[in-house]
């Protein structure tokens, strides 16, 4: 292995990583958010609810 | 929604501070007199490891909190922290032992600094994997707390490691001493410390939302059950 090539597999490793756990916390997010909605008692009255 | 609109903010900022410090640290800093271009690595290895210590010292103060105040937002601060500590952790390894290899002829040894690193991931991932076993709420957290905090130990420890005991690790980076680093080595170490601090706070934001719409699901499940 080159020099170059343990730069480019720490940075992509590193950054690569962050970047998936970016994405994994924002589809748990998503995911929480619609539980929620299924969950919560429907509302009466609202405009534009039939 | 002003909450999303600044987290989001938040989260740009840190991009583009990310983008930046990779230019810095390709383009700007030099290469080191000895290692070379290899060194450049130092650029993710230290701000990763900063990041991962100050992330448990989050734990550790919000752990502090939640048992004097019994506050439900500092153990959904601690738990949100230590994940992503445990990230950080288990990066500032990764990278390290990648850096090791050329300038240390070897991926791994059993060095001080390294293993009270590598005890500290340990201590993390048990931190969670005791959240993860622990069904009842008030129990989980106190449980937590304690292990937050008394885990802690380790950090000051990791930092004192190279300068007690003869490692192959380098001296500490940045310290209270000051630097003898190259100027634009300083700068960019630097920035890059505050862009990952700044992806830690994104991360920590959108993480402990995740904590919070969590709660209000098991107060919810728990209301269906009463109602049915």
């Amino acid at each position: 292995m080159t020099n170059l090539a343990f730069i480019l597999a720490a940075y992509s490793i590193t950054l690569g990583a962050l970047a998936a756990y970016g994405m994994l916390v924002w589809s748990r997010l998503r995911l929480a958010e619609h539980q929620i909605a299924m969950m919560a008692p429907p509302q009466e009255g609202g405009y534009g609810q039939r | 929604m002003i909450g999303r609109v600044l987290a989001n903010g938040l989260g740009v900022i840190a991009l583009l501070a990310v983008l930046a410090g990779l230019y810095l640290a390709f383009f700007y800093a030099p290469p080191d007199a000895l290692m070379g271009d290899v060194q450049r690595i130092m650029y993710i290895h230290v701000p990763t490891a900063w990041v991962a210590f100050f992330a448990f010292f989050v734990v550790f103060v919000a752990s502090l909190l939640y048992l004097g105040k019994r506050w439900p937002e500092a153990d959904r601060l601690a738990s949100a922290s230590a994940e992503i500590g445990v990230l950080f952790t288990a990066l500032t390894l990764i990278a390290g032992s990648i850096w090791g290899k050329p300038t240390w002829g070897t991926w791994w040894t059993w060095d001080a600094r390294l293993t009270t690193t590598a005890l500290l991931l340990v201590i993390y991932v048990g931190y969670l994997m005791l959240r993860s076993f622990v069904d009842e709420s008030e129990r989980r957290a106190r449980l937590a707390a304690l292990v937050g905090i008394v885990g802690f130990i380790d950090v000051p420890l990791i930092y004192v490691s190279v300068l007690w005991f003869r490692t192959l690790h380098q001296p500490p980076s940045l310290g209270t001493g000051g630097s003898k680093m190259h100027e634009a080595m300083l700068f960019t170490l630097l920035f890059n410390v505050g862009a990952y601090t700044l992806v830690y706070l994104f991360l920590l934001v959108k993480r402990v939302r995740l904590e919070s719409l969590r709660a209000i699901s098991e107060m919810l499940a728990v209301e269906k059950v009463r109602h049915d």
